[in-house]
């Protein structure tokens, strides 16, 4: 990494659901010290399952938590600007224009009252000061980037007129309206079928190799995450347990969860065994002290019942959140 | 779209034929099975020759259902025999007091759904409020309050004690359309807040609920939280993507309420004696004018039909997903 | 993430499954109501329905007075005051009305009325909708559905026509009186039962009717009787108390335009009726106290069914 400032710089993100006056009377953590950066023309994968914490560290920095979670601590900078506690008037302008968001259903995340073209023109509205026609051009203009046939048509229809991969390059177009400097994509290839998701992983590639957008990938699938991330942060309850390049990540990776994740990955030599990792993620309240991942670890030690200090991988090259790593890679 | 509309709408008027077909069988059984047609026809006091010319008149001595087609042949010349207090055609009588009656229960839908939708939108958006937790609590009473009670108690609160409202009549009328209307009077404005409020608080509450529970529910779906992420003013979030999807519901119904807004007008009209076709059909039945309780059935069944096929035509123009040549929701 | 947001239970769906019941000794009855009880609101409610049930039973043996037999009234006690002195029953704590009945008295009895015809309509209505919808269900599942298809027209028209509507006609063909406003109170009732009672059938016969003999209509019946009644119980008694509540505001708003129950045995509805004239004039008591009964009566009602059907409806599903 440069010498410049990160685009968007993440540190101790705490977020917490607090006390209800019924049964549970402690505020849970829902992210426990989330910490990463992301530089412009980058792209970091986060991975999880759900439940993780992966979608709650998104709409932490959309500052779209659903009340009562909030943000308890921590700081999030996005382009030398401290968004956690900014108002939200402050908030709106960034959203959709400075920072965007692509959604993972995208038969659910356009309104299906609404027209294609009412939806982007009222995103373009939001933030230009520009003509109702002059809208209208542009979100043609959008459509037709991302590669929509027939666009000016488009624009009249329905989202229920639209198949599920042409509804996501919708709201992809949505999202590069104003050419933000960060994209947020949680899961949003999930709900698409093979060839559309390999296609729309190229465009977002080519998109950031132009050098000034940043995007922050979010997937449950490492595999995603292998082809498209310059680095990937592994989440697990609450926490990045592990951070490194891509390549490092995959083919040496040190926290055991990692580990895990890819033994259950169908990949590497023919007629190797898949191996999913035993039990269950740990419920929001029901997470343990110490290593949340200690009871599903099979080089647990007593020791790990204490909170696992971040520190440097073998190489060098990000970090781990684990007392016993492994040395490099699974065996 | 509009062919398949056109076809759709013969489908819906033939089916509320049949629904005003099957009413004018019910009341026909009702006036024929429950008591001595004669005696419904026939003024008390007329002697037997009387009873047996006006008998043989009606066809009451035809077998039943050639009497019953005479019922409909009469009916569809309006004629559905004379009031015996009033000396006047049945249906005239009822049809003179329908736009006061109409008045009343539109002014109290307005009322109901304006503040209804208005406060359902704040108590389902500010959950946690205390505004919105006294808002629901009210709510409960509102529905749980008899509406003559609630009659009753604005009398003697803004009426009696207070002098501040007046408490029956409709006051001065303007006529417009060859009807007299008081809402377009300062005094026949005075004279409506009363009873519409009256008639409005039950079915407030009942809107308010439905609202918040609808706001509830969609706040949280992917289409709002990404109107959001777009950045888009909060007044457009709510008014256009919240309020549209809910207002499906609502404007359902809303038709459905009419109607029972209408039938419970009666008991309004009858505290606040607004001369409306309630209170005459509560007039009619304690003297059995029985043509005039038939003209009242009729004239309200005829009603209830028409703004339910309405409501039908308005959700369709609401909804694109419905009905698009058969096509299913989100097909 | 959507489950952040969540008022209701906390957000740990896999760990509420052992969760709620801590002590698993209790039987389900035991546990329905310790759920019902945890609500203070609901718990007071159903002291208050309980305390309005049993004075209304109790009515002929507490009240001072009883306000149907004339001989007891004294015209010249009309229209006095709560807590005024009178020659035949001592103290009228709640006043008397026109013709010098003791309000407590009438409103005890008023009440008794009230639960009598509420109460009594819920039965009578919830039996006869129950096979309805039960006959329904086993027509669907054996004879093809076409009774089925009549029986379930004929309910949505009832539910789409305003109650009172349908009350206004059976009172307007058939005369006013007690057993008249039952029989409005049935007939405008009698739907919600059916529908509930039916996709309780249609559901267990699905599931039981299989490996039922087939084509033997006693035996399907057999079926209903046996397993489907016992469990939809539940969802017919939740429909009940919601509907006890409605017979009696209809009830009370029927006599109250004077179409309900006869004069010489006033409800609560024609008691604030018959003390409507007097409100102008500020002889406010003849009415209010009815209607206060009534309202206590009625959103003690609501407040504990609501909770009733709260703390049940995640077990109906089962």
């Amino acid at each position: 990494m440069t010498a410049t400032l990160p685009l968007l710089e993440v540190r101790g993100l705490r977020t917490e659901l607090p006390a209800r006056h019924g049964a549970l009377n402690v505020p849970l953590n829902v992210l426990d010290g989330v910490s990463f950066s992301l530089g412009r023309g980058r792209i970091l994968g986060l991975v999880g399952e759900s439940g993780s914490g992966k979608s709650a560290t998104a709409f932490s920095i959309m500052g779209l938590l659903d009340p009562p979670a909030r943000v308890a601590g921590g700081s999030i900078r996005f382009a030398g600007r401290e968004l956690a506690g900014l108002p939200e008037r402050e908030l709106r302008r960034l959203r959709g224009n400075r920072i965007a968001m692509i959604f993972q259903d995208p038969m659910m995340t356009l309104n299906p009252v609404l027209t294609i073209g009412a939806q982007i023109v009222e995103t373009v509205l939001a933030h230009a000061r520009v003509g109702r026609a002059e809208a209208r051009r542009r979100a043609r203009d959008a459509l037709g980037r991302v590669g929509v046939p027939g666009p000016e048509e488009r624009l009249d229809a329905h989202p229920h007129e639209l198949s599920g991969g042409l509804r996501q390059r919708v709201a992809i177009a949505i999202a590069l309206l104003h050419e933000p400097d960060l994209i947020i994509a949680d899961e949003p290839t999930t709900a698409l079928d093979a060839t559309i998701q390999a296609q729309i992983l190229r465009e977002i590639r080519g998109l950031v190799e132009g050098g000034r957008t940043a995007v922050l990938w979010i997937t449950h699938d490492l595999s995603v995450a292998e082809q498209l991330s310059d680095e990937i942060a592994v989440m697990y309850a609450g926490r990045i347990v592990e951070q490194a390049p891509a390549g490092e990540l995959l083919s040496r990776p040190a926290h055991p969860y990692t580990a895990g994740l890819l033994a259950s990955l169908p990949r590497g030599p023919r007629g190797s065994r898949l191996t999913p990792i035993p039990g269950l993620p740990p419920t929001l309240s029901g997470r343990p002290a110490g290593c949340a991942f200690r009871p599903r670890c099979a080089a647990a030690a007593p020791a790990c019942a204490a909170d696992p200090p971040w520190r440097g991988r073998m190489d060098g090259r990000g970090g781990v959140r684990c007392l016993t790593p492994g040395p490099e890679g699974s065996r | 779209m509009t062919g398949s509309m056109a076809g759709w709408l013969v489908r819906r008027s033939a089916q509320a034929a049949l629904v005003v077909l099957a009413m004018t069988v019910i009341v026909f059984v009702g006036l024929h099975v429950a008591g001595n047609p004669v005696d419904i026809l026939v003024p008390p006091e007329a002697d037997a020759a009387e009873r047996a010319r006006i008998a043989a008149s009606f066809g009451l001595d035809q077998p039943l259902w050639r009497q019953y087609l005479l019922f409909v042949a009469r009916a569809l010349q309006g004629d559905l025999g004379r009031s015996f207090i009033y000396n006047q055609p049945a249906l005239a009588l009822v049809v003179e007091r329908l736009p006061a009656t109409l008045e009343l229960s539109l002014a109290a839908l307005v009322l109901a759904a304006g503040l209804g939708i208005g406060l359902g939108l704040y108590a389902g958006l500010r959950p946690r409020a205390a505004a919105a937790r006294l808002i629901m609590a009210g709510s409960v009473v509102g529905l749980s309050l008899p509406g003559f009670w609630v009659g009753l108690m604005l009398v003697i609160g803004f009426s009696v004690r207070l002098g501040w409202l007046p408490s029956s009549g409709r006051g001065e009328t303007v006529a417009v359309l060859g009807v007299g209307w008081s809402f377009l009077t300062a005094d026949g404005l005075a004279h409506l807040i009363l009873p519409a409020a009256n008639l409005a608080l039950f079915k407030l509450a009942l809107i308010l609920r439905l609202t918040r529970a609808g706001v509830r529910e969609v706040v949280h779906l992917d289409y709002v939280r990404f109107a959001r992420a777009r950045g888009l003013a909060p007044s457009r979030v709510v008014g256009v993507h919240i309020l549209r999807a809910i207002l499906i519901p609502i404007v359902t119904v809303i038709g459905l309420e009419f109607c029972s807004t209408v039938a419970f007008s009666m008991v309004t009209e009858s505290i606040f004696a607004w001369p409306g076709m309630g209170r005459l059909m509560v007039e009619s039945i304690h003297v059995l004018d029985r043509p005039v309780i038939v003209a009242y059935l009729v004239a309200v069944v005829l009603l209830f039909v028409a703004v339910n096929l309405l409501a039908d035509i308005l959700y369709r123009l609401l909804d694109p997903r419905v009905g698009t040549a058969g096509a299913g929701r989100g097909a | 993430m959507s489950s952040l947001a969540e008022e209701g239970p906390p957000p740990a769906p896999a760990l509420a499954v052992s969760e709620p019941s801590p002590s698993p000794s209790l039987s389900p009855m035991r546990v329905l109501w310790r759920d019902f009880a945890a609500s203070r609101v609901a718990l007071g409610s159903l002291a208050v329905v309980l305390l309005l049930v049993a004075a209304a039973v109790l009515a002929p043996w507490i009240a001072p007075q009883n306000p149907f037999d004339l001989t007891q009234l004294d015209l010249l006690d009309g229209r006095l005051p709560p807590g005024a002195e009178g020659a035949l029953v001592g103290t009228y704590w709640l006043g008397t009305d026109d013709q010098g009945r003791d309000m407590l008295s009438a409103i005890l009895f008023g009440l008794r009325l009230s639960l009598l015809v509420g109460i009594g309509s819920a039965v009578v209505a919830g039996a006869l909708g129950t096979l309805v919808g039960l006959a329904a269900a086993q027509s669907r599942a054996q004879a093809g559905g076409r009774a089925d298809a009549a029986l379930m027209r004929l309910a949505d028209l009832q539910l789409s026509c305003p109650s009172i509507l349908i009350a206004l006609m059976v009172i307007a063909f058939l005369g006013r009186g007690t057993g008249n406003v039952l029989l409005a109170l049935v007939l405008v009732e009698w739907a919600y039962y059916a529908r509930a009672a039916r996709s309780a059938a249609l559901v267990e016969l699905k599931a039981e009717y299989v490996e039922a003999a087939r084509g033997l209509v006693l035996s399907s019946w057999w079926i209903l009787l046996r397993h489907v009644l016992p469990n939809g119980l539940l969802s017919l008694v939740v429909i009940a108390t919601t509907q006890v509540a409605r017979a009696i505001a209809l009830e009370a708003t029927l006599s109250f335009l004077g179409l309900g129950v006869p004069v010489t045995e006033p409800s609560l509805g024609l008691l604030i009726a018959n003390g409507r004239q007097y409100v102008l004039s500020g002889e406010t008591w003849i009415s209010l106290y009815p209607g206060v009964a009534l309202l206590l009566l009625m959103a003690a009602i609501n407040l504990a069914g609501d909770r009733f059907r709260d703390v049940l409806n995640p077990r109906l599903g089962q």
